[in-house]
């Protein structure tokens, strides 16, 4: 099943300059492909053309042809050339069709027309690629965020394409569901033929099955190799701001710091093991200055206190909660989905109240219970997750000042605070602009610039990088980040421990409702038990330094970090 | 939001054909778009009772949307009632009007005059079981059939795919945009949205907030569910199932029941008058 974009060019409707410019590319079949750049590149749009979305669905101009196994996809239909390309999407809320497992796989054989016999064999071969056997009349509601995806999966396996395309699969998902998809992949490389494009922004997952990386920027293929190629041409991925393995990043610093010079290793194995032999003893002393920030009561903002909520079906989202956030600090929130991580944030805010008679929650020593939104809400704040969630307005500059009006801001205040959230978060090209025109990491920025202007003394962001690539995620989290500096509280909800590591001062697991630890991330990330009961991972750079026998993390945060701590055992 | 969504389970009602279930609807919706007088109704309520028993519907979860449906419907209807006061009103009993329990009533009153008559109360309590029953009984159909088994019926009656997509999408995304609504809220009420009464124009006005986000959503899934039902093979030919469904005595006995109580209904109606008010 081979695939060919012959001078490929795509302009979606309405849209100033193309998606996609130029692209001439032949990919054989079985092969492996991992689709990666920054957002707004052309991954997508790439991928939606493999099964005739474009330009069957997607309206827009197209110039040059692509054919599938021989097939051009402008003279069939999506319906006919999904017996060919089976395409994942990035939400998979979006694709699950009925309510019960069974008949979401079910779906598309029965729109192939299979007799109920293939149907049924159909579905029980995808539900053991994907790991679902058992959950066939469960309802996709109540499935995990990984367990919905592989349904989303099941439901194209099942078709039995010789292509399977999946946009940023994982994107959505959480520790335990990244690697479960991952493995999943894993299995369909390993045991078929089938071709396999991937696009992801976490290259590191996914870079050992890889055989062709297609770096993508501004609508071309800038860079087309094996991993080792493309993810050695550092230079070319940090100037288009995509993700580089954090391996490579480690090993490109230190070649900076002239510690360094033989080729760059992908992956923490293969780094360990380069490294072991040529390490001095001495790199494992401990750091003269503990990142360890000792905690003191008189500086709390928040305060729970034996907090529990049951959402009506005798399933307690919170059990007995008692925590304390401190002020002035950034604190991650950590764990699987469903953990109770939102609800509790949701208590916070007063969202939500504690479901039992002793359950309290003070914010800036007031009772969030006994305390009106109008008045709370100019203590703590909330940024959901999706942006468009929030966003209505005609223009940036309209969107940001409706909280403050409503919060009865004198006109001058309004404009200042207005002026000074818009400089934060670099918005000032765009002021004018309907933010549902914007880019996914532009419209983030407006939502949180929205909250931030209201001036809340305790924010809380709910995943702020989910859909945004390395640059914006470290943008809108160097943001938050300076808050800090002027006394603000930031408490932000994630998956991405890498982001952990650099930009919290403390973190929370939590799993099944409860808080398993709160401390410095540093020490939090030394619990290897508490990790895996929460089925957390650690980041690949402290993943390395424990393969080397560090175990202390309190001055660790960043690839730069490690590289500058190995860089003294190398050259001693 | 508990009601409108299918339920795997094993009951009577879950394991009736969906074409018999689609007689007990068309039925009931033809006799319920006849009638308003609550005493038959009542008696079409009670008929529907035991189906609804031997289906073990859900009737803890249910209790809550369902007793706002059926406070909503009797104080909306109540309110509406007080306005039935003249005559003409009432074909079927034209006396009903003249029985007058309370009057509030003036010549210079602006909304008067109102009042609260025998007719009135009767046409509370008839539109307020109409209402419940057709909630009752769409609720109960939508948590007994099987979203692939709708599809392929409707394939079966020839309905072209675009309409039974819409069914479909319908069926499966009603839940998700009512737990967008209760995010959107919140997160606009974060941003000090709140409703105050007052002019009808400035109140439609602060709805927006809530809407365009809630119809931004709406396109999006529509949008998306449409490419992923086109990239699982949607319209491209016959609709086949992977699980028998086939027509039991049961199905025949449930539909033959419920097109004789449509029978005696329509009789009672055309030929006694018994339905309006």
């Amino acid at each position: 099943m081979t695939i060919e974009f012959q001078d490929v060019s795509f302009t979606y409707w309405q849209a100033d300059n193309p998606a996609l410019q130029n692209i001439s590319i032949q990919i054989p079949s079985g092969q492996f492909v991992v689709l990666t750049g920054p957002t707004g590149a052309g991954k997508s749009t790439f991928l939606q053309m493999l099964n005739g979305l474009i330009p069957n669905q997607i309206p827009g101009t197209l110039h040059g042809d692509v054919l599938v196994n021989g097939i051009n996809t402008r003279q069939v239909s999506v319906s006919e050339l999904s017996r060919q390309v089976g395409l994942v999407f990035e939400d998979p809320d979006t694709q699950i069709i009925s309510l019960t497992v069974e008949d979401d796989i079910a779906f598309g054989p029965s729109n192939l027309g299979l007799s109920s016999d293939e149907i049924r064999t159909s579905i029980h071969e995808a539900l053991i690629k994907t790991r679902l056997l058992g959950f066939e009349n469960r309802n996709p509601f109540n499935l995990s965020g990984g367990e919905k995806q592989s349904l989303a999966m099941a439901g194209i396996l099942a078709m039995r394409p010789g292509i399977l395309a999946l946009d940023e699969p994982t994107s959505m998902l959480d520790p335990v569901g990244r690697t479960r998809i991952i493995s999943i992949l894993k299995t369909i490389a390993e045991e078929t033929n089938t071709t396999i494009l991937v696009v992801e922004q976490n290259p590191e997952l996914i870079l050992e099955m890889a055989d062709r990386i297609l770096l993508f920027d501004n609508g071309r293929i800038i860079r087309d190799g094996i991993p080792r190629e493309v993810f050695c041409d550092v230079e070319t991925l940090q100037r288009v701001g995509a993700k580089l393995p954090p391996v490579v990043e480690v090993f490109w610093e230190l070649g900076k710091l002239g510690a360094w010079q033989s080729a760059l290793p992908l992956t923490v194995e293969e780094a360990a093991a380069n490294l072991k032999p040529k390490l001095n003893p001495g790199w494992l002393q401990p750091s003269s200055t503990k990142g360890s920030i000792p905690f003191s009561g008189a500086g709390i903002a928040v305060e729970v206190h034996e907090t529990e909520h049951d959402y009506g079906d005798g399933v307690f989202a919170l059990k007995k909660i008692n925590i304390n956030f401190q002020r002035g600090k950034t604190t991650a929130i950590i764990g699987q989905n469903g953990s109770g991580k939102s609800t509790l944030a949701f208590h916070m805010v007063g969202i939500y109240h504690p479901t039992n008679p002793e359950g309290r929650v003070i914010v800036d020593g007031l009772d969030v219970k006994c305390t009106p939104l109008q008045e709370l809400i100019r203590h703590v704040n909330y940024v959901f997750q999706n942006p468009d969630d929030q966003l209505f307005q005609e223009s940036i500059a309209d969107e940001i000042d409706y909280g403050l009006k409503n919060l009865g801001i004198p006109a001058d205040e309004r404009k200042r605070r207005l002026d000074w959230a818009v400089q934060c978060f670099n918005l000032g090209d765009y002021i004018d602009q309907p933010p549902k025109n914007l880019s996914r990491g532009l419209r983030t920025k407006v939502a949180v610039a929205a909250i931030l202007s209201m001036q809340p003394s305790v924010l809380i962001v709910d995943e702020p990088t989910t859909g945004l690539d390395r640059r914006e995620s470290l943008e809108i989290m160097q943001v938050l980040q300076n808050l800090t500096e002027t006394g603000t509280t930031v408490i932000f909800i994630t998956h991405e421990m890498d982001l952990v590591a650099q930009f919290a001062h403390r973190a929370v697991v939590m799993h099944a409702g409860k808080v398993l630890m709160e401390a410095p991330t540093a020490d939090v990330f030394s619990e290897a038990n508490i990790l895996q009961q929460a089925s957390l991972s650690l980041p690949d750079i402290h993943r390395l330094s424990l393969l080397l026998g560090r175990k202390d993390f309190s001055d660790l945060h960043t690839p730069v970090d490690l590289a500058v701590m190995l860089a003294k055992g190398l050259v001693a | 939001m508990t009601l409108l969504v299918y339920t795997q389970r094993s009951t009577l009602l879950h394991r009736l054909h969906p074409a018999a279930k689609a007689v007990w609807v068309i039925s009931m919706g033809l006799i319920l778009s006849l009638y308003f007088n609550p005493i038959p109704l009542v008696i079409l309520f009670l008929l529907n009772m035991p189906f609804f028993i031997a289906g073990k519907i859900p009737w803890k979860k249910w209790s809550k949307p369902l007793g706002f449906v059926l406070l909503l419907g009797m104080i909306g209807y109540f309110i509406m009632s007080l306005w039935l006061d003249r005559p003409g009103v009432f074909t079927r009993y034209p006396d009903l009007v003249k029985i007058t329990i309370w009057r509030i009533a003036g010549e210079k009153f602006i909304l008067g005059p109102m009042a609260i008559t025998v007719g009135g109360l009767m046409y509370t309590a008839g539109q307020t079981l109409r209402s419940m029953t057709l909630v009752l009984m769409v609720a109960v159909f939508v948590y007994s059939t099987r979203p692939n088994d709708l599809v392929y019926l409707l394939s079966k009656a020839h309905l072209h795919p675009k309409l039974v997509f819409i069914v479909m999408v319908a069926y499966r995304f009603f839940p998700h945009i009512f737990h967008k609504l209760s995010i959107v809220i919140s997160a606009q009420r974060l941003r000090g949205w709140k409703l105050t009464l007052g002019n009808p124009i400035k109140m439609a006005k602060q709805f927006l907030p809530i809407t365009v986000p809630v119809l931004t959503e709406t396109v999006r899934l529509a949008d998306y569910t449409t490419w992923a039902v086109e990239s699982r093979a949607y319209g491209s030919g016959h609709f086949t199932l992977h699980h028998e469904l086939k027509v039991a005595p049961r199905d025949w006995l449930f539909s033959f029941f419920w097109l004789t109580v449509m029978g005696i209904y329509l009789w009672l109606f055309f030929a006694h008058g018994i339905g309006p008010l």
